[in-house]
């Protein structure tokens, strides 16, 4: 082969000719070995042109440039001018700025090997941070036949916004195809970093797809550049896989001859995750790119990637293309169903994944959908996947998605088969049809009036039934005396009255809990004596009024039972009093001493007798049946205690009566239920009042007697006003009519 | 003195025994022997709904050895609703509420007694609606009726309690 360069001095006398073995490789100095003077030097602009004799493509060449004073160093590649298709050279990822933000100078170097003048002239297409684009165009410079020349593109970008940190850059010039080489760099201000961009011709480009190594270490910063070649704009994808997973930013567009740069590293450290709902896990240090356009078109997009390591003083450039651009691999709507509520809103896509031409798989991500649909309307309405639901009912929601799949015919040609896939799910739009409750273990529809009155302080179990289906997570959202979400609720209730249980899912439906009074013991009610009073001469009596209990029942749904309560009792004395058959000493007075002694000795002998004698007072009977009362009194409100338990704990089961009344009635009825607990009461009751002594010398002759025994004293008086003798005085002064229930009280178990 | 662990023996068997010790021989023994019986009879085992009364045979029988006396205040019903209790239940065993039971002030003209010899037998007559309440109105079905005689009053005769057979009572509609 024969090496020819230029830029040296002294210059190279003639070109070179060397041979390469079969598959030898072997590094040549270009002033030892290439000039023949060791101690020359190479100049700041030159070229080399290598000839050889081999089929195209049978020889690699690279060179390495370095000036260790400036800490410069560079490595550029050859182009075989018979391969070019165009006058043009496009480079991507440009940089304007180095990554901690210091101004970088772009240089572009460029060989004419015409045998004329060459005129070049290009433009900058820079990228904001808000992924606008601007340009700058590079003016026309010329370049004399055989020479090298070098252009600082300082002044061009000096002024571009502070946020315009890279982009892409476009030359061409106007001597033949391939006439014309360029180099195209930035180099830091000290030297460090020479961020080299290669130069590719456009009309001659591989596949718009490739792959790259990611570091993503602390100071090994991997950038991918994307730039659109045409004037139209395009989507592409990137992806990133690593040990244990895949991350993708999904389908992006880019710009007419935009130029996207990719920091995965900054992605990861920011946690900001892809399509799909990933992150990148901070522990991730490595893993592999791949890109890839999006479309039917072939060659519309370049890549590569960058890996920078700012402490170290290196910039490798890194770019792999693959045979063809990716193929789609499947498609699928999601979710595949979904429910939300009326007048809600969920977010449907499409998700695909594709495969490279080596058929590597990638994905899922979320794909372009070309329309959405809905097959029922007034059910759901979709637009760019979101979905309302607009009523209720059952809706497919479609999704028609492109697809694209390459083949690769060899020689760099690929072709797309492109076409439309029409995926779907559905969507449910539920609302709350109605609320049920839950009876011991069965779920119930609440009754139009409600429930309860349920126990004060119990729990009732609700559920919410959507319309159909069922409710979407964390619906329906229950208010009222319950909280929170779900479909099943259980509200503990201890607030007595009317409370209100809602659910709402796009609809609220409500329901009345009637909740009853806080249980608490009673006592008996005790109304005064019904007295009644005959001019005849019988007996008086007291008799025990039938107890009139008034109840109330109350739900405790968990056990599915109504339960009794005890609302009140009320309880009474009947005393009749006859008034006649004796003679009243305060209305008829003794009118002789016999008469004064024969009243005094009947009156003492009331209480000695236990039996009404000739001379009496209605007071007295009065006194003796009231006493009655108060026997009964205390009889009663002992044995009440033990029966009010006992009544409370009567109850039937809840789902076997329907109304509160219903359940009171056979509460009453069963043949151990309440009746017969309240005649079991009063049975106890009369038992032991019979046990209370009613004769002479007993406890209500001695209330008799206390007011006999003032008319007895009104008659002494009398006597000694008639000077009568004789008369008795008080036979029993004080007799006892404390503690009236004095015996002791017998068992009682109702 | 030679009667004191006799008294002290029917004190623990029956506790009226203490205020009418005198009675003991006539109305209870060593062995508790029942001395009265008390029966019950409807008159009509069927009545009607519009029957106005119900009338109820309650016999008492001395079924003792010994002559037993009784406090005849039966033919006052405010003294039967005090002496005489019913116990009443429907086919499904609820009781029926019913009157009865408490204290009478006797006065001295008014006590009579009767005796009965062994064997003897003393029918009184009841209403058994005399004993339901004023608001209470029987339902067609079959009831089961029994008499307590409970009495504490007088001397010299039978004080205590007295229960009755039970009684099938069918009340029908209106004939």
């Amino acid at each position: 082969m024969t090496i020819e360069v230029e830029g040296t001095a002294p210059s190279q006398h003639e070109p070179v000719n060397i041979a390469l073995a079969p598959w030898e490789t072997r590094v040549l100095d270009i002033m030892n070995d290439l000039v023949g003077h060791g101690n020359g030097y190479v100049k700041s602009e030159g070229g080399i042109s290598i000839t050889h004799s081999g089929a195209p493509g049978a020889v690699l060449a690279r060179m390495f440039i370095s000036e260790p004073g400036k800490g410069y160093s560079a490595a550029n590649s050859f182009i075989d001018p018979e391969t070019t298709a165009s006058q043009r050279w496009h480079g991507s990822g440009l940089r304007l700025k180095n990554l901690d933000g210091a101004k970088l100078e772009p240089v572009m170097t460029v060989r004419n090997t015409a045998p004329g003048l060459s005129r070049i002239q290009g433009r900058i297409i820079y990228t904001r941070s808000d992924g606008t684009t601007g340009t700058v165009d590079i003016p026309q410079k010329p370049v004399a036949a055989g020479k090298t020349k070098t252009f600082s593109m300082e002044n061009l970008v000096k002024n571009l916004p502070s946020d315009a940190t890279y982009g892409g850059i476009e030359l061409e010039y106007d001597t033949p195809n391939g006439t014309v080489v360029t180099s195209v760099q930035s180099i830091s201000q000290n030297g460090d970093h020479v961020f080299q961009v290669p130069m590719f011709d456009p009309q001659n480009m591989p596949s718009s797809a490739g792959g790259a190594p990611w570091k993503g270490e602390s100071d090994n910063r991997t950038i991918v550049y994307i730039k659109n070649e045409t004037d139209m704009s395009r989507n592409f994808i990137v992806h990133l896989k690593y040990d244990g997973g895949q991350y993708t930013p999904g389908i992006k567009e880019i710009k007419p001859r935009q130029t996207v740069a990719i920091d995965f590293q900054e992605l990861r450290d920011r946690q900001i995750p892809d399509d799909m709902g990933s992150v990148i896990p901070l522990d991730i240090m490595t893993g592999q790119i791949a890109w890839s356009a999006r479309g039917r078109e072939a060659k519309t997009l370049s890549g590569r990637s960058e890996q920078i390591s700012m402490y170290g003083g290196v910039v490798n450039t890194y770019s792999c293309f693959n045979c063809c651009e990716n193929s789609t691999a499947d498609t699928w709507i999601n979710p595949q169903a979904a429910a939300i509520v009326r007048e809600a809103e969920t977010w449907f896509m499409a998700n695909q994944t594709e495969t490279n031409c080596y058929q590597q798989q990638y994905g899922p991500f979320v794909a372009n959908v070309s329309m959405w649909s809905s097959t029922e309307t007034d059910v759901a309405t979709v637009s760019d996947g979101l979905v309302y639901g607009a009523g209720v009912g059952y809706s497919e929601i479609g999704a028609t998605v492109p697809t694209v799949l390459w083949f690769h015919w060899g020689g760099g040609y690929c072709e797309p088969w492109y076409d439309e896939v029409y995926r779907h799910g559905s969507v449910e739009v539920v609302g709350v049809e109605k609320i049920q409750y839950k009876v011991g273990s069965t779920w119930t529809d609440i009754p139009s009036g409600g429930i309860g009155p349920v126990c004060n302080g119990t729990s009732v179990s609700f559920k919410a039934i959507p319309t159909s289906g069922s409710f979407p997570s964390s619906q329906p959202t229950w208010s009222g005396d319950a909280s929170g979400n779900g479909v099943e609720k259980t509200v503990t209730f201890s607030t007595a009255g009317s409370r209100t249980v809602s659910a709402t899912a796009g609809n609220s439906v409500s329901t009345m809990v009637n909740v009853g009074p806080a249980n608490a013991n009673i006592t008996l009610t005790w109304l005064a004596p019904a007295v009644t009073t005959n001019t005849g001469s019988g007996q008086s009596t007291a008799s025990a009024a039938p107890f009139v209990p008034e109840y109330i029942a109350c739900a405790d749904l968990g056990t599915n039972e109504w339960k009794l309560r005890v609302k009140k009792v009320e309880a009474k004395t009947n005393i009749t009093i006859y008034t006649g058959g004796f003679r009243d000493p305060s209305a008829n007075p003794p009118i002789s001493q016999t008469e004064a002694i024969d009243a005094n000795t009947k009156m003492n002998a009331y209480y000695t007798s236990g039996v009404k004698q000739s001379w009496h007072t209605t007071a007295a009977s009065e006194a003796h049946e009231n006493y009655h009362n108060t026997e009964w009194t205390c009889t009663a409100n002992h044995y009440w205690g033990p029966t009010e338990t006992a009544l409370e704990l009567l109850k039937v089961s809840y789902a076997s009566y329907n109304s509160e009344a219903a359940a009171i009635t056979q509460i009453k009825a069963a043949a151990t239920g309440a009746d017969a607990k309240m005649a079991a009461f009063r049975t106890a009751s009369l038992t032991y009042w019979g046990t209370l002594a009613d004769n002479a010398a007993s406890r209500p002759y001695a209330a008799g007697q206390i007011v006999l025994n003032g008319h007895i004293s009104t008659i002494v008086t009398l006597a000694a006003t008639n000077n009568w003798t004789g008369v008795p005085g008080v036979a029993t002064a004080n007799p006892n009519v404390a503690n009236p229930c004095y015996q002791q009280f017998s068992a009682y178990n109702p | 003195m030679m009667k004191k662990p006799y008294f002290v023996a029917i004190l623990v068997l029956v506790s009226m025994v203490i205020v009418f010790g005198t009675l003991a021989q006539i109305i209870v023994t060593k062995s508790d022997k029942p001395v009265l019986d008390l029966r019950a009879k409807l008159v009509n085992g069927t009545v009607y709904l519009n029957d106005k009364d119900i009338p109820i045979d309650v016999v008492f029988r001395n079924v003792g050895d010994k002559p037993v006396r009784l406090l005849g205040i039966f033919d006052d019903l405010a003294a039967q609703r005090i002496i005489f209790h019913l116990k009443m239940t429907d086919s499904k065993g609820t009781p029926i509420e019913t009157l009865g039971g408490g204290k009478i002030s006797l006065s001295q003209d008014s006590i009579k007694y009767f005796t009965l010899g062994k064997d003897e037998t003393y029918t009184v007559r009841l209403n058994l609606k005399d004993f339901l309440l004023e608001n209470y109105s029987l339902k067609s079905g079959s009831y089961d009726v029994t008499v307590i005689y409970f009495n504490q009053y007088g001397e010299d005769c039978f004080k205590g309690r007295l229960k009755s057979n039970p009684e099938k009572l069918t009340v029908a509609e209106i004939n």
